[in-house]
């Protein structure tokens, strides 16, 4: 099992907690936070509640939380319907190793007790915090409490915290990576090769992003598209042959079968499935990180949506045409990250309502209102040439190993566009001036 | 689209005095409101049917345009210009009106909130545009 927080929210429970550390290396320190389920295997910590200094007490040869502290966090929690609370502590003395103390075993089950009396089902969790290492377990409803395994933060960049009690030495990666670490340290490539990523779209741009991935050291790849293999699909579509059009094979089919035949020591799971079906989007809660190679503005809103409601970074990636009467006005190669506290799709214009209302009318209908004049390019076919797709995912991917090891220069907000027609790179920009967004709530006053 | 949604909205026209029921028609989802009070003399008749096409992307997709009985006309004999000639659709023949909202489509529109949009039209009569 793991955990899943924000950056804005992690920097607070670490300037509280960095206090054992920076000071009087004696004095425990802890936070309490809430947290949600998200599926069988991900917590969420979504709000943290900040100690006073009467909130601890360390009179009694550990930290106690004071009663009205766990209280304020409980009562706050249950009526919002979360799964329980989170509960950080220090061990000051401790540095590259930490484990609980037997104090925190004998009082920490009194405590989970104690609120399961007013807080029946509730599940918590308990984090132990040494100077350079984490030890963290989870009180499951009815169950012995279970070790946690790790803890991601998501912000501009992503953050692995392992929670076994000991700073983890990544193990030598095979010599099939030899020629990448530099880029991608053996750190960096365990963090690729744990995660589960999932891509959603096995076109021209998701069959890419499977092969540049899985070449990058990715280990647990997921695979979703609903679509069978088209004639038209072979001039860009890898490893489909004119066989599969024949049979009328799935895309993800086409992946897979390569997959198997591929050398490398990776994973690959398919669905046949879309994920404007709930559950087919449910499927995707044990996710860590998404990546969306869709053509489309409704499961483009449905994928935002989720990453920015269960704070998952989503990488979303894709060829764009541009068209003025008969003219070819631009061809752009775009990659925009989204993450929690950064703005969405939305809030960069990205997902446009009206062809969101199109594109859910049947095909007869959708014609009709063409021609009472609502968005005419909604018909006109997305570029589809591969060298163009390959612009896209290899961006994508670049991108996605500075995420678990930094290398851009460029901070800020990530996402670019190239434009093909004038080799140049430029940001895409928020929808417009001090706005809300009414996906993510992100409040911006630039352009 | 959700069904408990499709019914709750529905509902809450019906209950906004509305005799509005689902229709489908070769997979396209149709709100049928009969009898909505036209509310201008300008109108040959006091009360019109109206088809509004639902996306199965609603809510996050709007509504927007809507159908009228092709039996609407102005006291003058024209049809109004707006009204534009559609297919037949649930077997009778319609008249089509590009009607557009001046804000976007929001959370808080309804099935109930966009016929009050359509009927905008009607209560404009001859002055619509």
């Amino acid at each position: 099992m793991i955990i899943r927080t924000s950056e804005i929210i992690w920097t607070q429970i670490d300037q509280i907690l960095n206090r054992s550390f920076n000071q009087n290396r004696t004095l425990e320190w802890g936070i309490i936070g809430v947290v949600e389920k998200l599926g069988d295997e991900v917590f969420l910590i979504r709000e943290i509640f900040l100690p006073t200094q009467k909130d601890l007490d360390q009179s009694e040869g550990g930290l106690i939380f004071s009663s009205p502290y766990i209280r304020r966090a409980q009562l706050w929690a249950q009526r919002q319907g979360k799964s329980g609370l989170v509960f950080f502590h220090t061990h000051p003395l401790a540095n590259d190793q930490v484990s609980f103390s037997w104090f925190d075993d004998t009082q920490e089950p009194l405590l989970i007790k104690n609120l399961r009396e007013i807080w029946p089902g509730s599940e918590h969790i308990s984090i132990v915090v040494g100077k350079n290492a984490y030890k963290g377990r989870v009180y499951l409803q009815g169950e012995r409490a279970q070790d946690l395994m790790k803890l991601y933060v998501i912000g501009r960049t992503i953050k692995v915290i392992s929670l076994f009690g000991n700073r983890v030495q990544p193990p030598m990666p095979s010599h099939i990576f030899d020629r990448a670490k530099e880029v991608t340290s053996a750190g960096a490539l365990q963090i690729l090769k744990d995660m589960k990523i999932a891509i959603i779209g096995a076109g021209g741009t998701g069959c890419l992003m499977v092969e540049l991935l899985r070449r990058a050291g990715c280990g647990n790849l997921l695979l979703i598209d609903d679509d069978i293999v088209e004639d038209t699909n072979l001039n860009r579509l890898l490893f489909a042959s004119s066989t599969d059009v024949e049979e009328k094979n799935k895309k993800v089919s086409v992946a897979l079968r390569a997959n198997d035949q591929c050398v490398l020591e990776n994973k690959l799971e398919i669905i046949d499935g879309n994920v404007t079906n709930p559950s087919v989007l449910h499927k995707l809660s044990g996710i860590d990180l998404l990546i969306g190679c869709i053509d489309k503005d409704y499961p483009r809103y449905v994928l935002n949506d989720f990453a920015v409601k269960y704070f998952m970074p989503y990488v979303d990636l894709g060829s764009e045409i541009g068209i003025a009467g008969e003219k070819l006005q631009s061809l752009d190669a775009r990659v925009t990250y989204v993450y929690p506290g950064g703005p969405c799709l939305n809030c960069r214009g990205l997902i446009d309502h009206e062809r969101i209302r199109l594109e859910g009318l049947q095909l007869q209908e959708r014609r009709r209102h063409i021609g009472l004049g609502y968005c005419q390019d909604i018909d006109i076919k997305q570029p589809a040439v591969m060298e163009l797709n390959m612009r896209a995912a290899s961006f994508a991917a670049l991108f996605i190993r500075h995420l678990v090891q930094p290398f851009l220069d460029q901070g800020g907000e990530m996402d670019f566009r190239e434009s093909i027609t004038s080799m140049t790179i430029k940001k895409v920009g928020l929808k417009s001036p001090k706005m809300e967004c009414a996906v993510c709530g992100y409040k911006y006053n630039f352009v | 689209m959700e069904q408990t949604l499709m019914l709750k909205q529905l509902s809450e026209a019906v209950a906004g005095g509305f005799n509005a029921c689902d229709r489908m028609e070769n997979g396209q989802l149709y709100m049928l409101v009969n009898g909505v009070p036209t509310l201008n003399k300008d109108w040959t008749i006091a009360t019109v049917d109206m088809l509004i096409s639902v996306p199965n992307t609603y809510p996050v997709g709007g509504l927007d345009a809507f159908y009228i009985d092709s039996a609407l006309m102005l006291h003058n004999g024209q049809k109004h210009p707006r009204v534009q000639p559609a297919p037949n659709i649930l077997g009778k023949s319609w008249g089509v009106v590009s009607w557009h909202y001046n804000k976007p489509w929001s959370f808080s529109d309804t099935f109930l909130t966009h016929i009050y949009h359509c009927q905008d039209f009607l209560r404009k009569g001859s002055r619509s545009n």
